[in-house]
């Protein structure tokens, strides 16, 4: 009864104190590449708390300052929702107290646009305006005072890079203040307001945002509104400019080689190449061989693996190999131990067993017979096997990539490199920025697939998604193609390269005019070529990758679990016999290689290992790559592709995958071999 | 001499006449390209993707947008 009473009491403590600190939210708003990171990082210390916004692949950041809530939005260029970076962005603006707007000083035409909604959304706003150390240099001059008259709202001038000003950030948030209201706008707003609506909420919904409207049960269209409001704050960002800003040096030239060289083909090509083949010593060689091969076999394999399969095997009826390989991978010791009521019922031979195999070298194969041990444990085991993929071989993958496209983002590279593809991109119903997903999906597919949502129009999503299931080979497919191309020569290598090339020709062709609507036309800003801050690339490779890991993983235990059962029920055994007379008549190789396919709805370098063994032709081995390639997606991408797409679209996509491979990889055959 | 964005070439300075209606055009609006803007095309990509510059900063059009585009184009700055 007492410590009941003291619960109830503390629990009114805590509750008093949470009603008067109530803590009082900062959000850091402005377009991206202002410097904003940085100064959040500067403020938040090292207590940082990031999480996936539901439903989006954006990350939000909130950290602590003094007794305030401190929150970094994803760069935006006006609150609203044409996107997901917008919408997450849009939220969080909504609920917070005290906006901090940062202004990239070199773009005030650009950026004021949002300072301006911001200040009509009626919040306190405060101004941060950064870059001022590159004013300098550009002989560029800002009147400050005046732009702060004209606003109404306090500026203060930072240069984040070696953080001047910074101290005066304290100064700026607790005078941050509700700026000068644009009479006009407030005329718009006054028939929403009357309804109870804030401010805020309300300008949104004057600006034709139907998210919010639906909020408050509203159903207008007032897209008419919107144009009237953004051509209106666009110029008055445009007088405000002219007024606030002189340049004594040549008008808005810029000299920027690298960005020039990057957009231009005929040299952009080349730096491409380079970057490619940069990116390919990166992860193919270093992360994926180096680090995977240490971290799947050492730590995956050989220590965790061992180590549960032991275990469980101390309990379970299990039949144990154990063979000790010398250097040359010859077979210097073998012995198959029977525990048929579980190791511990015969601790001599287990002795035996545990000395063997601990053996330097040692390879132990376990086979267990009960079923459940079999689903949860065994060779395609739901907790053994997922684990090392997701863990020690998709990790440190999904790590390196989100790495490099960091660093390309935080650079300024990849809008120049979609701006250079946008036109070939075109041509198959997507614009340069399907890049992306495409980039990543050589990385991992159901990391790429995830990556579709950032693509203007559903159609674009469609396209992008078909393609990198049928013809992106993934980091694991592609490293299985290497070592059967590696020793047959170059022809099998350009006949892959050109089957695959068509079939992505074809198919994007026939999607883009079978799909209906229209796809949505690059429209990027290029940002400053510049060297991207270690800092900044680490918290977001970071950030990605664990929100990677937390929103598919789950997929892979289901899909692995969803394997496990049609094995245990024998339906892939029934699968795999109605596959071997296709792979054996129409493919042309021998009925081993159909496990290849069948395993390989499971992880697309599962039973391709197989194919090491088989000494297949060189066409042979061509007509296996194809194969493989166009064939179905791992289990995990393609579950998260049902989630992204819907069931019919993804069922659509799979089972084309399987009748495109087959029938064009017996193509191949009937030609060639 | 009035045309489309499509028709510039590299270097020449324009005047926006028309964007295209729509989210496009709130989009454009925001980046800071409205009607009546002075532009100068500081890239053409081979296939037609155009890079404006307006003061310090670059945005790239995808060709189908800039055939939407209609413009003036100016004798100089």
């Amino acid at each position: 009864m007492k410590s009941d009473e003291i619960k109830v009491e503390l629990k009114q403590i805590n509750l008093e104190t949470d009603l008067e600190n109530k803590t009082k939210k900062i959000v850091l708003v402005g377009n991206p590449n202002v410097g904003k990171s940085c100064i959040f990082n500067f403020l938040s210390g090292m207590y940082v708390d990031v999480s996936n916004f539901p439903g989006t692949t954006v990350s939000i950041t909130k950290g602590k300052y003094k007794n305030y809530e401190l929150y970094d939005t994803p760069g935006i260029y006006g609150v609203g929702s044409f996107n997901d970076e917008e919408k997450v962005a849009r939220d969080i603006i909504l609920d917070g107290d005290i906006i901090i707007n940062v202004v990239n000083a070199l773009n005030l035409e650009r950026d004021l646009f949002l300072t301006l909604q911001l200040i009509e959304m009626g919040k306190k706003v405060g101004v941060i305006l950064n870059f001022a150390d590159e004013i300098k240099k550009r002989k560029i001059k800002i009147d400050v005072k005046k732009l702060s008259e004209l606003l109404g709202v306090e500026i203060i001038e930072t240069a984040a890079i070696d953080k001047q000003g910074f101290d005066k950030i304290d100064f700026l948030i607790n005078n941050a203040k509700v700026g000068i209201q644009n009479e006009e706008v407030l005329s718009l707003l006054k028939k929403i307001s009357i309804q109870n609506i804030p401010q805020a909420e309300a300008l949104l919904i004057a600006e034709g945002d139907a998210n919010i409207s639906s909020k408050f049960n509203l159903n207008i269209n007032s897209s008419t509104e919107r144009e009237k409001i953004y051509i209106n704050r666009r110029n008055r960002v445009n007088e405000f400019v002219s007024e606030v800003e002189y340049e004594d040096s040549t008008k808005g030239e810029i000299f920027n080689l690298i960005g020039r060289i990057s957009l231009n083909p005929i040299t952009g090509i080349p730096l491409l190449i380079v970057m490619l083949t940069l990116v390919y010593f990166f992860i193919g060689k270093f992360v994926s061989q180096e680090i995977v091969d240490f971290t799947e076999n050492k730590i995956g394999k050989e220590f965790f693996e061992y180590h549960t399969k032991s275990f469980v095997s101390k309990y379970s009826n299990t039949e144990i190999l154990t063979q000790v390989i010398d250097e040359n991978e010859n077979i210097v010791d073998e012995k198959l131990f029977i525990f048929p009521n579980g190791a511990d019922a015969d601790p001599k031979l287990q002795n035996e067993f545990k000395s063997l195999s601990s053996k330097k070298n040692a390879v132990s194969e376990f086979t267990f017979y009960n079923p459940y041990i079999k689903l949860f444990f065994g060779e395609f085991g739901v907790i053994t096997m997922t684990i090392t993929y997701l863990l020690f071989l998709l990790f440190p993958l999904v790590i390196g990539f989100y790495l490099v496209m960091a660093f390309l983002e935080d650079s300024g590279y990849l809008p120049r490199l979609a701006t250079m593809l946008d036109r070939a991109f075109n041509k198959i119903g997507l614009n340069g920025r399907a890049v992306i997903p495409i980039m990543l999906g050589f990385g991992c597919i159901t990391m790429a697939n995830i990556t579709t949502r950032l693509l203007g129009t559903e159609r674009e999503k469609s396209i992008v998604t078909a393609i990198l299931q049928f013809v992106i080979p993934c980091s694991a497919q592609l490293a299985v193609i290497a070592v059967l191309l590696s020793g047959v020569g170059v022809k099998p290598m350009l006949i892959f390269i050109s089957v695959i090339g068509s079939v992505l020709i074809i198919l994007s062709t026939v999607l883009n005019k079978l799909l209906p609507g229209e796809s949505s036309p690059l429209l990027i800003d290029l940002p400053m070529m510049r060297f991207p801050r270690f800092n900044n690339i680490i918290k977001k490779t970071f950030y990605r990758s664990w929100g990677f890991m937390k929103e598919a993983g789950f997929w892979f235990f289901i899909g692995a679990l969803a394997v496990g059962i049609l094995d245990l029920t024998g339906l892939l055994k029934l699968w795999q016999d109605f596959l071997n007379p296709l792979t054996v008549n129409w493919l042309k190789l021998p009925k081993e290689a159909s496990t290849a396919f069948v395993m390989g709805m499971v992880r697309r370098d599962f039973g391709a290992a197989g194919l090491f063994e088989l000494k297949l032709s060189a066409m042979q081995i061509t007509v296996a790559i194809i194969t493989i390639t166009l064939f179905v997606p791992c289990i995990a991408s393609f579950v998260v592709m049902l989630k992204e797409r819907g069931l019919k679209e993804g069922l659509i996509i799979w089972l084309g995958t399987w009748v495109t491979a087959f029938f064009i990889g017996g193509l191949v055959a009937q030609i060639i071999i | 001499m009035d045309k489309t964005l499509d028709k510039i070439s590299k270097g020449h300075y324009l005047k926006v006449l028309k964007l295209p209606s729509g989210d496009i055009k709130s989009q454009l609006i925001r980046l800071g390209i409205s009607e009546g803007d002075k532009l100068k095309c500081s890239h053409k990509l081979p296939g037609g993707t155009i890079v404006v510059q307006k003061n310090r900063q670059e945005i790239a059009i995808g060709f189908d947008l800039a055939k939407k585009i209609k413009i003036h184009e100016l004798k100089e700055k």
